[in-house]
C-alpha cells in the first residue's frame, strides 16, 4: 500500500481541557481528543469558532490562559508524557522541540525592537549562542530560510507588510530547529496570493528540514491544498479524523459532509452551497447528547441525549464520532 | 432595446494626499486608491469586484456611498449624474443605494436594540408616518432578511445575537429603505464557514424576489463565482479584467487573474494543481509602476510592458482585459495559442 | 435613550463586584444622607439664637457637644452636619457646570475635528495653563461672595480635564464601524452625536463627574478657607477658616479643625474611590500572565 510510515513524533491521547468560568463553574472546552503526528506530516486541524482547536494547541505547550485546566489525557512526545513534566522540564521542550506561531501573532510583534533582535532573543532564550557573530549568522540564515532579505534584519515591524511579518514569525518559530511547528491560522488575515506564498514556504520547510506541522485553520481549501491528514473538531470534540483524501472524498460525519458542501468550490462554482442552520454551541450551553445533534440533518432520538464516542472505520486511522457509523468497518 | 444600467461608473479616480505641502514644497505625493475605474451594473444584475488588499475596492465602495468624494470621474444612477451631490440630493440617493458592511460585530451600536437599529434609517429619512407603519416596515425587513419570526428579535441587543444573525440585522437595516442597489462589502468574510452560505443564499434570494441589483466586493473569487454573473478583477486601483463569470474563470486573459485563480485553494485534494505564485506583494499605491502597473510581478511581461499602460481591450463581446497580450476580438484563445513575443523566439 | 439607561444600570450592577466603587459609593451615600436629613440628624440647630458666655467658646468634646464648640460657642457637630449641605451643594452643582461645558467642548472638538477642534483644544490648553486658584480668587473677589457666584466660578474653571477626556473618547467612538454605517444610511451629524456618540461617551463622563465633584469640593473648601465664601452659610471650608483665624489653634481646640477636615477628606475620598472604581469597570481588564498559574494547569490525576 503506502510507503513506510515515518517515525511517530507525537501522540495525544484522550486529552480533555476545562475552563473555569467567572462563577467557578467548569466549561468543557475540549473533550477526549486524540491524534498522532509523524515526522514530516502536515496535520490540518479544522473547525469553527469555539470548537477548541486553539485551546488544544495551547495545551500541548502548556500555554493555556489562567482559567484553563488540563483535566485528563496524555501527550506523548519522544517517549515522554509532556503532562507529567514540571514547569522547568516543559520549558526545555518549548521552542526547542515544539514551536508555535500564534494566531494574529504578526500583529503582536514588539514594535520597538528590530525583527533581527526579536529572532535573536528567541534563540538566546532557548539555545543560546555565545558568540555574537555566530548569532548574527544564525539570524541571517533563518531570515534567508523564510525569504526575507538579510539586510532587513535591522528593520522594525511597522516597516514590514503583513505577509513579511508572518514570515518573521515563522523565522522566530524555527529559531531552535524544532521538530514540530504549530501554526495557528497563519494565513487568515492575509491575501490569497500571500497565503499561497506562506503555504509554499511551509511546504518547502517541511521538505528541507523534515519538520512536522500542525496547521490550525477554518479554511477547508487550505487544508485540502497542503495537508496529509485532517482532524475535524466541533464543540470541543473530534468529529472526524482521517487522511485528507478520505475527509474530502468520503467523509462520514454529517458535520464534515455539510462543512465541505458549505465551502465554495471554484471548480464547481454553481453547486448550491449548503448552509448548516443554527450556530456553533457556546461552551456554557453545550447540548446534552452529541454536540452536533441540534444542527444535524441526520440526527435521531439517541443523538439528543447520548454522546457518541470515537468509532474506528478502518485500519487506516479513519475515525468519526457518530452513531451512524457505530457498526464499524 | 438594451435597458440602461442602473449604476454606471466612468473613469473614477480617488487620490489621497500623502503628507502635507510645506512652505517650499507642493503636494506631490498621492495614494492612487482608484486610478480610472469604469463599469456598469445592470438592473437586477450582480457584479463582483474582486481583488486583494490595496486594490481599491473598499475605496470604491465608500466613494459610491458618498462617504468619500471622487477626485475625478463620473457616477451615474439610472442615467443621471450623481457624482457631486450634496446634502439633500445625496440623502435621497442614499435611499436608493444601501451598504452591507464586513464586520458584523462592529457594524451595530451595542446599545441599540434590533428594532431601533432597523428603524433608524426610517427616522433619518423622515419616513415614519405612524408607529404602526414603522413597526410594520421593520418587521418586514427583518423577515426578508431571514429573521423569522421578527418578534423574538426586536428587543434583542447585538451581543445577544450570533455573527450570522447580526449580519442579517445589518442587511435588514439596509433593506428597510427598499433600495434599488445593495453594495455588499465582504459581507461573509468574518463569518464562520457554515454560516456563510446562508447569507450568500439570502442575497441571491433578495435579488430574485425584490429585483435588487447587487455590487459584491470581495477578495474571495470562489465566493464571487457563486454569487455573481459578472466579475471585475481589480489591481492597484484599476480593473484589469472584467466579464461574465464563466468566461473569466474558464478563460482568464490577464496574467494576474490567471495567477489568482491558480492559487485559490480548492477544497479537494485530488485537484491540487500547478500554482502561479507571484513574488512579493502589490507595490505601494503611492508609486505606481510606469507602463503596465502589473509588469514588475508579471510572469509573462516583456519589454513593451514597461512603456505602455494597457487599456481594457475586448476579448469577446462582454469580456475585456487590460493586457498587451490580448488581441482585439480574439476571444477564447487558450495558453500556447497566443503570439507572445517573448516565447516566439 | 432608554438603552442608555440600561447601559448605566448594567454599570451599576457591575459596581457590586468592585470593592473600591462600593466603598466610595457607601461613603458618599452616608454624606448625602447626612446632608439631606440635617435637621433630624444634627443635635442642635446652628442658626438658633442661643445665649453664650465666654465659657462656651472652644469647649472640649463632651456628651452635650460631641465635637465640642467653636469660636462662637456653637456646637461643632451641628455646624458640621449643616456644613455638609453647603459643601456638597457647591460641589455637585459646580461640577455639573464643569462637566456640561467640558463634555460639550469635548464632543464638538472630537466629532467635528479640523479647525474647530484646533480652536477648542487650544482654548483648553490656555485654561490649563492659567493657575486655577489665583484666577478663582480674583473672580470671586471681584464679584460678591455669594454661594451662587462660587458655584459659577468653580464650574467655569473646572472643565478642562473633562474636555480632554471626552474628546479622546469621542475620537475613538467616531472611528467605529457603526458610525460609518449611520453615515451610509444618510444620518446627519446631530443625529449621529445624539444616537451614537453621546450614549457611548456617557459612562466615562459619569466616572469623570464623580472625580470632578471631589475637585470642586476641594476648590470650594480652599476658597472658603481663604475667606472668599458666603459667611452666612457655613461650609466646611468656612469652619476651617474660622477655626484658624479665630484662635482655634492657639487655644488647642483641635476638634474645631478635625471635624470639617475629616468631613472634606471623607467626601473627597468617597468620590475618588467611586470614580476610580467606575473607571476600572469601564476599562477592559488586562489578562493575567499564563505562567502565573504554574503546575496547577495540569489537573488530571497523577500517572499511576
Amino acid at each position: 500500500m503506502s510507503a513506510a510510515v515515518p517515525p511517530l513524533l507525537m501522540e495525544v491521547r484522550h486529552l480533555s481541557i476545562d475552563y473555569i468560568g467567572p462563577d467557578k463553574t467548569r466549561l468543557k472546552a475540549v473533550e477526549d481528543v486524540s491524534f498522532t503526528l509523524h515526522e514530516s506530516e502536515m496535520l490540518g486541524l479544522v473547525g469553527e469558532s469555539g470548537c477548541g482547536k486553539t485551546t488544544l494547541m495551547l495545551a500541548v505547550l502548556r500555554l493555556l490562559p489562567v482559567a484553563g485546566r488540563i483535566v485528563s489525557g496524555q501527550i506523548f512526545f519522544q517517549g515522554r508524557d509532556l503532562l507529567a513534566l514540571n514547569e522547568n522540564e516543559i520549558n526545555q521542550v518549548r521552542w526547542r522541540d515544539i514551536a508555535m506561531i500564534f494566531q494574529g501573532a504578526m500583529n503582536a510583534l514588539n514594535p520597538v525592537t528590530s525583527i533581527g533582535d526579536q529572532i535573536a532573543e528567541a534563540i538566546q532564550r532557548h539555545t543560546p549562542i555565545a558568540d555574537r557573530k555566530a548569532l548574527h549568522a544564525r539570524v541571517a540564515q533563518l531570515l534567508d530560510l523564510v525569504g526575507i532579505t538579510g539586510s532587513r534584519a535591522g528593520q522594525y515591524p511597522f516597516q514590514f507588510s503583513g505577509g513579511m511579518r508572518q514570515r518573521a514569525m515563522i523565522a522566530m518559530a524555527l529559531a531552535c530547529n524544532p521538530k514540530i511547528l504549530i501554526a495557528d491560522e497563519p494565513t487568515t488575515a492575509l491575501d490569497v496570493m500571500i497565503q499561497a506564498q506562506i503555504l509554499e514556504l511551509l511546504q518547502d520547510l517541511r521538505r528541507q528540514l523534515g519538520q512536522a506541522i500542525i496547521l490550525v485553520t477554518h479554511d477547508l481549501g487550505v487544508i485540502a491544498e497542503v495537508c496529509d491528514s485532517v482532524l475535524v473538531m466541533y464543540g470541543g470534540v473530534t468529529a472526524e479524523y482521517a487522511e485528507v483524501d478520505t475527509i474530502y472524498n468520503s467523509p462520514v460525519h454529517p458535520y464534515t459532509q455539510d462543512l465541505i458542501r458549505a465551502f465554495p468550490d471554484l471548480s464547481n462554482p454553481h453547486d448550491k452551497l449548503a448552509s448548516i442552520p443554527g450556530f456553533p454551541p457556546r461552551l456554557d450551553q453545550l447540548p446534552a447528547g452529541c454536540r452536533f445533534a441540534p444542527r444535524c440533518r441526520l440526527a435521531f432520538e439517541r443523538c439528543q441525549h447520548e454522546q457518541p464516542r470515537l468509532y474506528e472505520l478502518d485500519n487506516h486511522g479513519h475515525q468519526a464520532s457518530c452513531f451512524l457509523v457505530e457498526g464499524g468497518v | 432595446m438594451i435597458p440602461s444600467p442602473i449604476l454606471s461608473i466612468r473613469d473614477l479616480r480617488k487620490l489621497f494626499p500623502v503628507g502635507r505641502p510645506g512652505i517650499w514644497s507642493k503636494q506631490d505625493r498621492y495614494v492612487h486608491a482608484l486610478d480610472g475605474v469604469s463599469f456598469d451594473l445592470e438592473h437586477g444584475g450582480v457584479l463582483a469586484l474582486a481583488g486583494e488588499s490595496g486594490c481599491g475596492k473598499s475605496t470604491l465602495a465608500l466613494t459610491l456611498m458618498g462617504l468619500e468624494r471622487p477626485t475625478s470621474g463620473q457616477i451615474y444612477f439610472e442615467g443621471k449624474e450623481v457624482t457631486h451631490l450634496q446634502s439633500a440630493g445625496l440623502k435621497a440617493l442614499r435611499r436608493q443605494i444601501q451598504m452591507v458592511f464586513q464586520d458584523p460585530y462592529e457594524s451595530l451600536n451595542p446599545l441599540m436594540t434590533v428594532r431601533q437599529i432597523v428603524a433608524e434609517p426610517l427616522g433619518v429619512h423622515g419616513l415614519e408616518r405612524s408607529r404602526q407603519e414603522r413597526e410594520g416596515r421593520v418587521r418586514k425587513a427583518l423577515e426578508d432578511a431571514g429573521l423569522r419570526p421578527a418578534e423574538i428579535f426586536l428587543e434583542r441587543l447585538p451581543h445577544e445575537l450570533s455573527g450570522g444573525q447580526r449580519q442579517r440585522v445589518v442587511i435588514a437595516a439596509a433593506l428597510v429603505l427598499e433600495p434599488r442597489v445593495l453594495l455588499a462589502d465582504e459581507p461573509v468574510s468574518m463569518l464562520d464557514v457554515s454560516i456563510r452560505a446562508e447569507i450568500l443564499n439570502l442575497l441571491i434570494e433578495l435579488r430574485q424576489s425584490r429585483g435588487i441589483s447587487v455590487l459584491f466586493i470581495t477578495h474571495d473569487l470562489a465566493t464571487a463565482a457563486y454569487l455573481a454573473e459578472r466579475v471585475a478583477v481589480m489591481y492597484l486601483g484599476r480593473i484589469v479584467e472584467i466579464g461574465p463569470i464563466q468566461q473569466v474563470l474558464n478563460d482568464p486573459q490577464h496574467p494576474y487573474t490567471k495567477a489568482l485563480l491558480s492559487v485559490i485553494p480548492i477544497p479537494n485534494p485530488r485537484q491540487r494543481r500547478e500554482r502561479i505564485i507571484l513574488k512579493g506583494a502589490p507595490p505601494n499605491p503611492i508609486e505606481i509602476p510606469p507602463g503596465c502597473r502589473f509588469h514588475p510581478r508579471c510572469p509573462v511581461a516583456f519589454e513593451r510592458c514597461k512603456l505602455v499602460d494597457p487599456q481594457l481591450t475586448a476579448v469577446s463581446a462582454e469580456h475585456q482585459a487590460a493586457c498587451l497580450l490580448v488581441k482585439e476580438g480574439r476571444g477564447n484563445h487558450k495558453e500556447g495559442e497566443t503570439t507572445d513575443p517573448s516565447t516566439a523566439r | 435613550m432608554n438603552n442608555t439607561a440600561a447601559n448605566l444600570r448594567s454599570l451599576l450592577s457591575n459596581l457590586g463586584h468592585n470593592w473600591m466603587a462600593l466603598a466610595g459609593a457607601l461613603m458618599l451615600v452616608i454624606a448625602i444622607f447626612t446632608a439631606v436629613f440635617a435637621p433630624w440628624v444634627a443635635p442642635y440647630n446652628p442658626k438658633a439664637r442661643i445665649k453664650i458666655t465666654i465659657e462656651d467658646v472652644y469647649t472640649a468634646p463632651s456628651p452635650a457637644h460631641l465635637f465640642g464648640t467653636d469660636d462662637a460657642g456653637r456646637d461643632v457637630l451641628a455646624n458640621f452636619i449643616y456644613g455638609a449641605r453647603v459643601s456638597l451643594i457647591v460641589g455637585f452643582f459646580a461640577s455639573f457646570i464643569s462637566v456640561f461645558i467640558g463634555g460639550t467642548i469635548g464632543i464638538v472638538a472630537g466629532f467635528y475635528g479640523g479647525q474647530v477642534e484646533n480652536l477648542l483644544m487650544r482654548l483648553t490648553d490656555i485654561m490649563l495653563v492659567i493657575p486655577d486658584l489665583p484666577l478663582a480668587v480674583v473672580l470671586v473677589a471681584l464679584t460678591k461672595p455669594s454661594l451662587l457666584n462660587i458655584i459659577f466660578v468653580i464650574g467655569i474653571l473646572g472643565w478642562t480635564g473633562t474636555a480632554r477626556l471626552v474628546r479622546s473618547q469621542t475620537l475613538s467612538v467616531k472611528e467605529r464601524k457603526f458610525v460609518l454605517r449611520a453615515r451610509a444610511i444618510g444620518s446627519g451629524n446631530i443625529h449621529i452625536i445624539r444616537q451614537h456618540i453621546f450614549p457611548l461617551v456617557l459612562p466615562l463622563m459619569v466616572a469623570n463627574t464623580v472625580l470632578v465633584i471631589s475637585l470642586a469640593i476641594l476648590e470650594e473648601s480652599t476658597l472658603s478657607f481663604l475667606g472668599l465664601s458666603d459667611p452666612t452659610n457655613l461650609s466646611w471650608g468656612q469652619m476651617l477658616n474660622f477655626a484658624f483665624t479665630r484662635g482655634g489653634l492657639s487655644s488647642g481646640a483641635w476638634w474645631a479643625l478635625a471635624a470639617p477636615g475629616l468631613g472634606i477628606v471623607w467626601v473627597v475620598l468617597g468620590c475618588t474611590l467611586l470614580g476610580h472604581g467606575l473607571e476600572q469597570i469601564l476599562n477592559p481588564r488586562l489578562e493575567w500572565h499564563h505562567l502565573s498559574v504554574g503546575p496547577k494547569m495540569v489537573e488530571r490525576p497523577g500517572p499511576g
